[in-house]
């Protein structure tokens, strides 16, 4: 009896038309899947712009740091090596 | 221009974001739209695991040359490995809950990931309990090479063995008719790119903040 619902029912969903499958067709031919994907956009490319500032912000960081090394070693080239 | 991977990781996840929504899937029963997920959570699972291989590497490579800068770059590819998998486990989670019908079944494949990732937590713990920073970077490097080779046979092999929900495990054949097909196989790959490519970003930005901060505190 079990074997039997088993077969029917897996049966039934190979058999199953792709229409009968409850999909977003609806979402789809309105357009309005379009705002769904502006929304994930927008949201990515806020995070894309904080992570651009983030690398902005550290390259700048990143010359000053290296220019008062090369101060550092051009007025004390002995302490300039040692990085002190 | 020495940044082009970055832009080349938003494009390419702008692409999957796009032709994620709107592209033609399968129209199977129980995922219905949600077989888009593919797109999404999958990838940060891959990515996650490509970060853990090149931190492992790093550590590696530290053990070899005792240079501060590997074991820097090994631990800031774990932390962003560790959000991914983070990310990966919510998606999921949201995922199951709809299809699985619950957030998280008890599943041999959920319960290793979850002790994986405790594991690279533990990595962090490693860390903190050390203040002399040679001995700190040597024995996270042993640990973390050690946690990548319990890690990968843990998610991989040991949810086959036994019987899993989840696709790829316990009889259920991952990347088959029922969660992938030729159509999806295009953005599906992109989407792993470009999460990859994503994660070394901001791994890259961590790195160089903790280069400073080395610089500054001499």
């Amino acid at each position: 009896m079990n074997a039997l619902l088993s077969i029917s029912l897996a049966l039934n969903l190979l058999a199953q038309q792709p229409d009968s499958v409850d999909m977003a067709d609806q979402l789809r031919a309105d357009g309005k899947i379009w705002v769904v994907v502006l929304v994930i956009a927008v949201v990515f490319a806020g995070i894309v712009a904080y992570l651009i500032r983030l690398d902005r912000q550290l390259s700048k960081v990143e010359k000053e740091v290296n220019s008062k090394l090369v101060d550092k070693k051009t007025l004390n080239p002995a302490a300039g090596a040692a990085g002190r | 221009m020495k940044n082009w991977w970055k832009a080349l990781s938003v494009l390419i996840i702008f692409f999957v974001i796009v032709a994620g929504l709107v592209g033609p899937t399968p129209r199977l029963p129980i995922l219905n739209e949600s077989i888009r997920n593919v797109y999404f959570h999958v990838p940060l699972w891959f990515s996650m695991i490509i970060l853990l291989l090149t931190s492992a590497i790093y550590s590696g490579k530290y053990l070899r040359s005792g240079n501060p800068d590997h074991d820097r770059i090994a631990v800031e590819f774990t932390n962003t490995a560790l959000v991914f998998g983070l990310m990966g486990c919510l998606t999921g989670s949201v995922w199951a809950n709809f299809t699985w019908g619950e957030p998280w079944p008890n599943d041999p494949k959920l319960n290793s990931v979850a002790v994986g990732m405790l594991l690279y937590f533990a990595y962090s713990i490693l860390r903190g309990s050390f203040d002399d920073e040679q001995r700190r970077a040597r024995i996270s490097a042993v640990y973390n090479i050690f946690a990548f080779a319990v890690f990968v046979p843990l998610i991989f092999i040991v949810p086959r063995l036994t019987d899993s929900l989840h696709p790829g495990n316990g009889g259920n054949p991952a990347f088959g008719q029922y969660n992938m097909s030729n159509q999806m196989r295009p953005i599906f790959y992109s989407g792993v790119i470009g999460f990859t490519l994503l994660g070394v970003w901001i791994t890259e930005l961590r790195i160089r903040m903790r280069r400073i901060q080395a610089v500054l505190e001499d």
